[in-house]
């Protein structure tokens, strides 16, 4: 037998012994170890991501390991570079960080593995209005690990108690602006998902909606216009910031704290910096819930994170395994609370009784209305903004926004896309 | 008159039932008494072959058409509109990095106003394009007048920043706000459209296949009892025919699934150039664009903006790795003969043009402004335009390979249609003559 020949068998036999391995890899060798993708400061080494990874990590020293990848901090970024990736079927990511309105879109486009597996666990463990987002033409597709509803902050040294109307919001808003030389509301104004949320809260509260409860078009002309005139003449008036219209949560954030504004409309994660050191209005704010055209309860929109498993990922069932630790498990969901992240699991709720934060959100939650689960979500958000921002800003007539919205909800809607 | 005589008849009417039940009865009667004469089973049997086999043939030329109009659906129309909108939506792009680098000390200005020029008129002669082909669909319609009426906004705003105004900063946001992103809505519209297209190409004539086994069993059990009534073995006709039918058969199981494997190679390739490719250089050019505007502006919190969405794009680009993002999407999914190489040139591009850029921002951070307008009129142009050409490139060959398999696609399809009327014709007739054969045994 020559060398050559040699080589050429030993070479053949270190490839079956490479097949064999990877035969085995399946059942044998532990399970790959798993890519969480997250976006933003949410992604950030002290940020609730990696307390939840390093929890796992903790309690399965024998893997699979999570790791955090971060993703952009824009979560129209976020999407498409999901998107961009899934849609071709890499494997990067295994469980990924999808904002509730995203959960349809990405499982009608098959890029999520089913969590029927863990669905009575999870469903047990969340607050019950989160589920609708989780599901798809029936089945599980994602856990709520995160949720959110829009808060009024306001500043006690300049208004002695929080209005309940709009109308109400914006006579007070005017005069404590005017006595303090500051502007009076800050928000998410920016052409992106937020300005869309923040109509929405208008838009319910004047009693009209998206679709129907069986999805039929029920974007009607009256409470569209209203919630888009009372945004257009505050805009006009300027009692919306003058950067309102590039503004995004943190630009409010950062605005709220320098004290350069009466109101703002945020998240709850705005609270903890408003206390911290450096801020000026620190002793001086309060929180209450978005106020109502009548002034009767209050209206949020429903925000939040669901977590989801890649089809592609190497590891479906250990992904499944960390979507449900993350999601039903107390001690990762009070670590949540903790950060003035809303956790998911209901009976955290009751754990932390007396923070303001999650005592605003045990009376706002229950009202909070979620964006339609619809798999043409993006598309929707992308229409709206593109008609309802030059709106609200003077640069299209409001009647005609409102009805290049409808149209295309109503196209939408034929296309069979929910 | 006519009145009178439609009162006749109805008087008739009661004996009607009656005197209709006759005639069926007595065609009933009349096929019993053929089916029980041998030759009268015989000419039975012959009009169910020629019916059999004719109905096969159709079903499957009927087959043939709606795939094959499907597939032309694509070449024609499909194809041609999916690239007319990404052509506009990458010179947008484009026209916004023009627009900036024109601002940037140093740039050579004659030679990025042309191109800024060119693009423009590209953009709008490739959206009139689009919208011409695709035939007056009315979201198609509303999105193009929207971009339409924001790109005359746009480049007038470019033109008083040219005149010393200051609005690029503001052009450059509805370019990227709304001009850009009611683009990526007609590419993501066209994308579902032309996905459905591909579907209903691809699809197995199914019934045409079954009917085809249904006709060739036939033939073989009238076949088997032809020769346990006559005792004779062969019977030309009928065999030619069952050749055919059988021939036929197997040519449609093959060029369907050849027409379908070059059209799935065509639907991968189209992917690779819009979903992957394309979006890597949409990614490539906004970030470009954040590139410029950050050294434009000078107020710091618009400079970390800028600087975050030159990072949130070269994201979307290639990630951190340069594996990930578009290009990693590019790298699963390029398999025209030219594209992988292109896109692993692009793969190590990108984190060249990232260095590049990071050198420029380190400058600008120590003060060094003019050094960083340097460095990104120098290298970091430079490698964006290697990294742009590139991609160009990449599109380019997937285009080819694209266009390539739905024309072979089409020729299998071609063929087999040509095919299936001939085959039929003359399987019908060899059944025919074959039966005919042996009814005249019985003259």
């Amino acid at each position: 037998m020559t060398d050559q020949g040699l080589t050429r068998r030993s070479l053949l036999l270190a490839a079956a012994a490479l097949a064999a391995s990877g035969c085995a890899r399946r059942g044998d060798s532990p399970p790959a170890d798993l890519v969480w993708a997250v976006g933003g400061i949410d992604a950030e080494a002290t940020g609730p991501a990696a307390a939840t990874a390093a929890m796992w990590n903790d309690r399965n020293p024998n893997g699979p390991k999570v790791s955090v990848l971060a993703l952009p901090s824009s979560s129209d970024e976020q999407r498409r570079l999901m998107a961009i990736e899934l849609g071709a079927g890499l494997r990067h990511f295994d469980i990924l960080t999808l904002d509730v309105p995203w959960t349809a879109e990405f499982a009608a486009n098959g890029w999520l593995a089913d969590l029927s597996a863990i669905r009575s666990d999870v469903e047990h463990a969340a607050l019950p209005a989160l589920l609708a987002s989780t599901r798809w033409e029936g089945t599980m597709w994602a856990a709520p690990y995160a949720t959110n509803a829009g808060f009024l902050y306001y500043r006690t040294d300049l208004v002695s108690r929080p209005p309940t109307t709009w109308a109400e919001l914006i006579s007070v808003g005017r005069d404590a602006a005017l006595r303090a030389g500051i502007e009076p509301f800050v928000g998410q104004g920016a052409q992106y998902e937020g300005m869309v949320v923040q109509y929405l809260e208008l838009l319910w509260g004047a009693g009209g909606d998206l679709f129907s409860e069986t999805g039929a078009v029920d974007f009607e002309v009256g409470p569209a216009l209203l919630a888009l005139r009372f945004l257009a003449d505050a805009r006009r008036s300027g009692f919306l910031a003058q950067d309102f219209s590039t503004m995004d949560e943190e630009g409010a954030r950062l605005a709220f704290r320098s004290g350069r504004a009466v109101f703002m409309r945020n998240w709850p994660y705005a609270h903890p910096a408003m206390g911290g050191e450096g801020s000026k209005v620190n002793g001086a704010f309060g929180i209450a819930p978005l106020p109502t055209f009548s002034g009767a309860g209050t209206i949020s929109a429903l925000g939040g994170q669901n977590l989801a498993v890649s089809r592609f990922s190497r590891n479906v069932a250990g992904g499944r395994r960390f979507v449900e630790f993350a999601s039903t498990t107390p001690s990762v969901q009070r670590m949540l609370a903790e950060r003035s992240v809303p956790p998911a699991m209901a009976s955290t709720y009751a754990e932390v009784g007396d923070d303001p934060v999650m005592a605003l959100l045990r009376r706002v939650l229950p009202q909070a209305r979620p964006r339609p689960p619809v798999a043409r979500w993006s598309a929707i958000s992308d229409e709206i903004q593109q008609h309802i921002f030059p709106a609200y800003n003077g640069q299209r007539d409001p009647a005609r926004a409102v009805a290049e919205v409808r149209t295309f909800l109503e196209l939408a809607s034929r296309g069979g896309s929910r | 008159m006519t009145t009178s005589a439609a009162s006749a008849r109805s008087g008739a009417g009661p004996s009607i039932p009656g005197r209709s039940a006759a005639p069926v009865r007595r065609l009933a009667a009349r096929a019993v008494a053929v089916r029980a004469t041998t030759p009268g089973r015989l000419r039975a049997t012959r009009a169910m072959l020629v019916l059999l086999i004719l109905l096969t043939g159709g079903l499957g030329a009927y087959g043939g058409a709606v795939r094959g109009d499907a597939t032309r659906d694509i070449a024609t129309r499909g194809e041609p509109v999916s690239s007319d909108v990404m052509d506009a939506y990458r010179h947008l792009a484009d026209a916004d990095v023009m627009a900036a680098a024109g601002f940037l000390p140093g740039s050579p200005a004659a030679a990025t106003r042309d191109r800024y020029e060119a693009d423009i008129e590209r953009a709008a002669t490739s959206l009139a394009l689009a919208a011409e082909r695709s035939g007056g669909q009315p979201l198609a319609r509303d999105r193009v007048s929207d971009i339409s009426g924001a790109l005359s906004r746009y480049t007038g705003l470019v033109a008083s920043a040219q005149a010393g105004g200051s609005e690029f900063e503001e052009a450059s946001a509805l370019m990227q706000s709304t001009l850009l992103r009611r683009a990526e809505a007609l590419q993501r519209d066209q994308a579902g459209q032309l996905a459905a297209q591909y579907d209903r190409a691809a699809g197995l004539p199914v019934v045409a296949l079954g009917f085809g086994l249904v006709t060739l069993a036939v033939l073989l059990v009238v076949q088997v009892r032809l020769f346990r009534t006559t005792r004779r073995i062969l019977n030309v006709g009928l065999v030619t025919a069952t050749v055919a039918i059988g021939g036929l058969t197997l040519w449609w199981a093959l060029a369907f699934s050849v027409s379908g494997d070059h059209l799935a190679s065509a639907r991968r390739h189209s992917r690779s150039a819009t979903e992957a490719l394309g979006q890597a250089q949409i990614a490539t050019r906004q970030a470009r664009a954040s590139e410029i505007l950050a050294l434009l502006v000078v107020e710091p919190g618009r400079v970390s903006f800028h600087e975050e969405q030159f990072s949130a794009r070269t994201q979307r680009l290639a990630r951190d790795d340069g594996a990930g993002g578009a290009l990693g999407a590019a790298r699963q999914l390029s398999s025209s003969f030219e594209g992988p190489a292109l896109v692993e040139a692009a793969i190590t591009q990108a984190p060249t043009w990232i260095t590049a850029h990071d050198q420029a921002r380190q400058l600008r951070s120590d003060g060094r402004r003019d050094e960083a307008v340097a460095t990104a009129v120098g290298p970091a142009t430079a490698v964006f335009d290697q990294l742009d050409t590139t991609l160009a490139a990449a599109v380019a060959a997937e285009q080819a390979a694209l266009r390539h398999n739905v024309d072979r696609s089409r020729a299998a399809l071609r063929a087999v249609m040509a095919g299936t009327v001939l085959l039929a014709l003359a399987a019908a007739t060899c059944a025919a003559r074959g039966i005919g054969k042996r009814m005249e045994d019985y003259r």
